[in-house]
């Protein structure tokens, strides 16, 4: 008799002839192919765990590569573990909305615009929150955010260095990202942002020239394309650093879908040997709004025949985000983390990003002091158990929540995962990732 | 202007103490430092490079950017030494 057992964490996939292993614990670079002949007896081993001997050589390599773990380890407590570390995670994590306007009108946005920009208080209440507060944190990361965040350059100027300059003398690491349009990141708001540590940068661009002006366009329903790939080529030959992060997201939609090819092609030729860059690709979502509904019939069910396509495409730009969503909680929310807020404008404080309309956790005072209303804030913050998900191998990634809003606002008690875009996203990420063979044949 | 690697040492200590990294670094061929066992990640460690490319004025390459790169504090020192010559000459 073994004493192993296959892991409650194992996905394992077949498709014309071929086989491969994901285990939500080693995540996507621990994806492994299965030769065709070893196939029958990894399934074998994998289903009957006691049939197989630690002497066999495929056996003890499904032990090696996590696939077979002892008998007596308890996975499910192994998650909480990890669900308890994420909730506790010892980094001050700010979101900060610096303008609740926006100068595009994208077609499926869903966020009413208010000429609305950080107020004075809001500034004081956020540096003087880390000054008094600094001691309880491991490191203080700030991500800009919006409307369009960078319509509020001078706030984060402002901010950023003097937070900068408590970080140094706290000797804590500071580090930011910021979530834009890209139209703003002009060679002056560059030099600012690099200036005030920004590392990480998200900016969506959707698809191609004649896509993206489709979908993302200013208030008078001018292209912005050219703009925005214009401020990126800027930095590719001028920003030396290389320590930074461009994530280039594409909001996918059917047209997106056939000229698919085009869409890789452009980018790897622009970026492809930047490795700073990457590529992010998501289907268009309905979040509600008024303008989502005009595209309503080109929006795709999810992402399972893109990352199918995708697999196709040789290039040097990777799909590093989309590789990153099968890691260790990734679909779960950071909104659940203790030491998450989301800050408006006003100094009220949330926990979603994206929805401020929502109640408010709390509300942060100039003397840097946030009040946080209890009954509102333990809403977010608890390790979600949920018995139908159990024993699910994707808790370990969604750690049984995905989206914590739709549960507290719209009382939606449903799993969100669409199984068949995760297993396309593993296939494509044994492709991306090169994944090896757990024995060869 | 070359640079020496005392100077280096002094540079890199100062960007550790920023991200919370309080080490001892006489003496490193001696007794090296592994910087990995200090709890820092993925965001502590840019945030060290920046600093570091800001104060020496100099780009970090690519092939550098490496969490493992810290196993061995003399040996990073060793690197930037160097990365800070070539770039000069």
């Amino acid at each position: 008799m073994s004493c192993y057992k296959a892991s409650m964490f194992n996905r394992i996939l077949k498709k014309n002839g071929g086989m491969i292993l994901f285990n939500s614990k080693t995540g996507p670079y621990g994806i492994k192919r299965v030769a065709y002949k070893q196939q029958k007896l990894v399934e074998d081993y994998l289903l009957n765990p006691d049939k197989g001997s630690i002497q066999d050589e495929l056996y003890g390599k499904l032990i090696e590569y996590g696939f077979l773990v002892p008998k007596e380890i308890d996975e499910k407590q192994i998650r909480e573990y990890y669900q308890t570390l994420a909730l506790a995670n010892p980094r001050l994590r700010l979101v900060v909305h610096t303008s609740r306007n926006c100068n595009f009108r994208c077609t499926y946005c869903y966020m009413d615009f208010k000429d609305e920009s950080i107020c004075v208080e809001t500034k004081q209440g956020i540096i003087n929150f880390i000054l008094k507060n600094i001691q309880h944190y491991k490191s203080i990361h700030i991500s800009w955010f919006g409307g369009e965040p960078l319509l509020g350059i001078d706030a984060i100027k402002e901010i950023s260095e003097k937070v900068i300059d408590i970080c140094a003398k706290a000797k804590k690491p500071y580090s930011a990202s910021i979530t834009t349009n890209g139209y703003l990141l002009t060679p002056e708001n560059i030099d600012i942002l690099i200036r005030s540590k920004v590392t990480s940068f998200f900016i969506t661009i959707d698809g191609i020239k004649q896509q993206h002006d489709r979908q993302r366009i200013l208030e008078n329903g001018d292209g912005t394309f050219d703009t925005i790939i214009n401020n990126l080529l800027y930095i590719r030959d001028n920003v030396k650093t290389r320590a930074l992060n461009i994530a280039i997201r594409s909001n996918m939609t059917k047209q997106h879908v056939d000229a698919l090819s085009d869409y890789y092609s452009f980018y790897d030729k622009c970026f492809g040997d930047d490795s700073r860059f990457s590529l992010y690709a998501k289907a268009v979502g309905d979040y509600g709004g008024a303008r989502v509904k005009k595209i309503q019939p080109s929006m795709l069910n999810g992402m399972e025949n893109i990352y199918d396509k995708l697999s196709q495409l040789n290039g040097k730009i990777k799909f590093m985000w989309n590789i990153n969503d099968l890691d260790i909680g990734s679909s779960c929310c950071p909104s659940r983390e203790y030491n998450k807020f989301t800050i408006g404008c006003d100094g009220s404080v949330h926990k979603c990003d994206e929805d401020l309309q929502g109640y408010p956790v709390g509300q942060l005072y100039p003397d840097g002091r946030m009040e946080i209303y209890e009954a509102e804030y333990a809403k977010w913050v608890h390790i979600r158990q949920r018995p139908r998900c159990d024993n699910c191998f994707f808790s370990l990634i969604c750690f049984m929540e995905g989206c914590p809003k739709s549960r507290i606002f719209h009382n939606t008690n449903i799993c969100e995962t669409n199984f068949e875009e995760v297993d396309s996203l593993i296939w494509w990420a044994a492709e991306a990732t090169n994944a090896k063979f757990i024995l060869p044949e | 202007m070359d640079v020496n690697k005392e100077c280096v040492v002094e540079t890199v200590t100062k960007c550790l103490e920023n991200i919370g990294v309080i080490i001892e670094t006489t003496n490193l061929e001696i007794s090296d430092v592994n910087i990995i066992e200090y709890n820092i990640d993925s965001l502590d460690f840019i945030s060290f490079l920046v600093d570091l490319e800001e104060r020496l004025d100099i780009i970090i390459p690519e092939e550098i950017l490496r969490f493992d790169i810290l196993q061995s504090l003399n040996g990073f020192v060793n690197l930037i030494v160097k990365i800070h010559n070539d770039q000069r000459s």
